[in-house]
């Protein structure tokens, strides 16, 4: 009697014991058998690349291996704070990618508010579709129509010249670069970002807006008070995933539309990571600035979970 | 009972597998390179009889009219003719450089690497040392009777193909002739001039005149367009103020064009010249597709072009105006009858299509004697002009071209059916033939007239320690100056700042890079 009391007691508390594991595995044998390729897939793809970041340290050199390279410590992290563009890059990522949350996050929920809002079936389908179209299209296509519109003689410098102003190469005036990255970036992602918004709208109770009706409120008063509420936590945590990701400004468009005039205000920490990686070679130095910007992106995710956990009780985690 | 148990223990088993495979295949093996046993295996004569395939890894294009190298006549005839099967991987043109890049990361090395070695960091030396390819020097002597008499023969060529220890690195592709070296210069709308009642420009101030023309006469919104980086790096109008956009050799010593005094008036002038609206409009976003719509549509009337330009843009435009007329013009000077200092040009070897032998060839000899194919009579031959009674046809000692390929409507893309004629010995006969029209025939000769050559630096190599730090000097050098070169240009940043400019060119270190070119340029002599 007293034995099988204390193994009650130990199963309870040790509840790492192998025995309590071989119980739990046969019991949900199939819960984890479906698991395992989601496991293996981060094992594989997210941790086990981890081991390379080493190079970081190291004058990595393929011939020798990560194992047999030379430590250099914190060499390449120095040439990267040191160099006469360090500050240029980490100004210009910040801001565009400001920008780009500041204008690019609000669009596609006011899309999704307003088609929301929409009553006719067909029209709204059709538009829909017609804005995920652009997120389709490669980037490089994206680009070469982006250039287009925007020489002196494209489109959007037609539209200038019949206001009677002045035909500009946009994309060599340094302080229109912002604008045209973030502003392409909005047309381009407004329909595909909308998606996550129109599903978390159609999951709001229908009675609210029924109750709200027979108090009175009016459609701009149901849409303040029940359906933002009702999506705002989603708004927060795709704000707070799209914080961790503030150093994340991809170099394929920046690249595809910058030119030397206006390095000044386009070039990012991943272009200029791929000019240097082209030119140089140095995989050591590109794996440094990874991890810098990893961290900075992890920093800032902590800080807008907080933030969000103290303020509306909603978070990640 | 007995069986769940059973199946989990395969499970965790599998699992615990699975890790220790992806982990393990990252590592991945090596296999040391194959002994060199000194017995010859294959004869001299080709073909070769084997039954070893050789894996190739090349930057070329194939014919887009094909799908797989193994349909292409050139391909299918080289693996006749030289009796050996051959596995080939090739990059996405335009990223060939990424491609690379993963190639050498993956250690998993192809027997043959053909890339051009000169234009990476550290160059084919460091490649050697860090053992990814092997050194040829016994093996020329051995095996490749042909590229070695072809360097005996050609002293200045065999002294560009090696290390500055002496080390051959590859089976190089070379132009068999100095005309070859000129291929491209300024062209300037024939038709406009003499409506103008102007003759072709030949001084700074001859062309703005002419430029000014097309812009108030004509109407012309941008009458002269280019490709910022690759027209200065020719000298075209800065040659006439003793610059260009290089790295060049004057008076014994090595100089860089934006740091010498004729770089403020080049820069000057062509600040003028788009403030006037003689230079496009655009021309910070120009590149070769915008400037061949510009020149074949008749939205420029001037530009940096090339032969094969040449050919391309006036076939579009004589449909339009039957009296359209592009012509070459020679690279301007400050003073009439001058001889331009700088021009197009560039050496007999230029880096690009050298095949190295990898340190996981299995079959070094036979490596070897395939790639030494190319270097004989008869691999010259069918390099160039293919199969003898399909793509040509010996015409009084002359190989010509079959009339399918002459009248093509685009004579490359026929040709390259046939022919790789960047893999051996550029010969200059099958350029001329590509030369259809007399503008383009005569261009040669009035962008060849220069002293380029007097200037020009041959291919020198950083040492395998200061590789990476000339690398960074080089970009760093490269990214700024082009910055700023367009900024003056565009009127973003005033021509009074210059002296700061000059100062900040100097702390990136140009001086020190200088100084490591002189030192490479002495072991270059020296070899």
């Amino acid at each position: 009697m007293k034995t099988a009391i204390t193994a009650i007691k130990l199963q309870r508390y040790n509840r790492f014991s192998m025995q309590n594991i071989k119980t739990d595995f046969q019991r949900n044998k199939h819960k984890y058998l479906m698991i395992l390729p989601v496991v293996l897939f981060y094992i594989i793809f997210c941790y086990k690349p981890m081991y390379g970041a080493i190079i970081a340290f190291k004058d990595f050199s393929p011939g020798l291996g990560i194992m047999n390279s030379p430590w250099v410590g914190f060499k390449y992290f120095s040439d990267f704070f040191t160099d006469t563009n360090f500050w240029r890059v980490i100004k210009n990522t910040f801001l565009i990618s400001f920008y780009d949350i500041l204008f690019g996050f609000p669009a596609p929920i006011i899309l999704a508010l307003l088609l929301n809002e929409m009553r006719h079936k067909t029209l709204k389908g059709t538009i829909q579709t017609t804005l995920y179209l652009p997120h389709f299209i490669s980037i490089v296509v994206v680009c070469g129509m982006i250039k287009s519109f925007v020489v002196t003689d494209g489109v959007v410098n037609d539209i200038i010249a019949f206001f009677g102003e002045q035909r500009i190469s946009m994309l060599q005036v340094k302080s229109l670069f912002r604008t045209i990255y973030v502003s392409t970036n909005i047309w381009q992602e407004l329909g595909w970002g909308s998606i996550i918004y129109i599903a978390a709208l159609s999951g709001i109770d229908q009675e609210q807006y029924e109750a709200a009706r027979i108090d009175g409120a009016n459609r701009f008063q149901q849409v303040l008070h029940i359906t933002i509420p009702g999506i705002a936590e989603t708004i927060i945590i795709m704000l707070i995933l799209r914080l961790g990701q503030i150093l994340n400004v991809g170099f394929e468009k920046i690249i595809l539309l910058y030119n030397p005039s206006v390095l000044e205000t386009s070039d990012v920490i991943s272009s200029f990571v791929y000019r240097k990686g082209l030119q140089e070679f140095n995989w050591s130095f590109s794996t440094a600035v990874g991890l810098f910007n990893s961290v900075i992106n992890f920093g800032f995710l902590i800080v807008a979970n907080y933030i969000s956990k103290k303020t509306t009780d909603s978070g990640l985690w | 009972m007995r069986g769940e148990r059973e199946m989990k223990r395969i499970l965790l088993v599998l699992l615990v597998m699975a890790l220790f495979v992806s982990t393990l295949a990252g590592c991945g093996t090596r296999t040391t390179t194959a002994v060199q046993d000194g017995k010859v295996k294959y004869g001299t004569t080709y073909p070769l009889s084997t039954n070893t395939t050789l894996s190739v890894w090349a930057n070329e294009v194939i014919n887009p009219v094909y799908k797989s190298y193994t349909e292409q006549p050139f391909y299918v005839n080289l693996m006749k003719r030289t009796g050996v099967k051959l596995d080939y991987k090739f990059p996405r043109g335009d990223q060939h450089r990424e491609a690379f890049n993963l190639l050498i990361a993956s250690n998993q090395l192809p027997d043959i690497i053909q890339y051009d070695w000169l234009a990476l960091p550290g160059g084919p030396e460091k490649y050697l040392k860090e053992g990814y390819i092997i050194p040829l020097n016994d093996l020329i002597d051995k095996y490749a009777p042909n590229l070695k008499k072809y360097l005996a023969n050609h002293p200045d060529v065999d002294k560009m193909v090696k290390t500055d220890k002496g080390v051959y690195y590859a089976f190089p592709f070379l132009r068999g002739d100095e005309w070859l070296n000129v291929y491209s210069g300024p062209v300037v709308r024939k038709d406009w001039l003499d409506k103008l009642g102007l003759a072709v420009p030949q001084t700074i101030n001859e062309w703005e005149v002419a430029l000014k023309a097309f812009k108030d006469k004509m109407g012309i919104k941008a009458p002269l367009t280019f490709v910022c980086d690759y027209t200065f790096e020719t000298g075209f109008l800065s040659g006439a103020y003793g610059v260009e956009l290089a790295y060049y050799l004057e008076d014994g010593k090595i100089k860089y064009g934006p740091q010498e005094a004729g770089w403020k008036d080049f820069i000057s002038l062509l600040s003028r010249w788009y403030k006037e609206g003689l230079i496009d409009a655009d021309i910070a976003t120009i590149d070769s597709k915008i400037m061949t719509t510009r020149m074949s549509s008749g939205q420029s009337g001037a530009t940096l072009g090339s032969g094969g330009y040449l050919g391309m843009w006036l076939p579009p435009l004589m449909q339009k105006d039957e009296k359209a007329n592009l012509v070459a013009a020679p690279f301007p000077t400050l003073k009439k009858g001058e001889t331009p200092k700088f021009g197009q040009y560039g050496n007999l070897y230029l880096g690009i299509a050298s095949s190295a032998i990898t340190k996981e060839c299995k079959d070094v000899e036979l490596a070897v004697k395939f790639l030494d194919y190319r270097f004989s009579d008869e691999g010259i031959m069918f390099c160039n002009f293919g199969e003898e009674g399909v793509s040509y046809n010996m015409v009084n000692g002359y190989p010509k071209f079959s009339d399918e390929i002459m009248n093509a409507k685009d004579f490359m893309s026929e040709a390259t059916k046939y022919i790789n004629y960047n893999s051996s010995v550029n010969d200059k006969r099958m350029y001329e033939q590509r030369l259809k029209y007399p503008q383009q025939k005569e261009a040669i000769g009035i962008w060849a007239k220069t002293d380029a050559k007097k200037y020009y630096l041959p291919p020198i190599t950083a040492s395998s320690e200061e590789s990476s730090e000339v690398a960074k000097l080089t970009s760093d050098i490269d990214t700024y100056v082009k910055e700023m070169m367009l900024k003056f240009v565009l009127g973003q940043e005033s021509l009074d700042n210059y002296d700061a400019y000059l100062a900040n060119l100097k702390k990136i270190g140009v001086d020190k890079l200088i100084t490591f070119k002189e030192q490479a340029f002495e072991r270059y002599n020296k070899r």
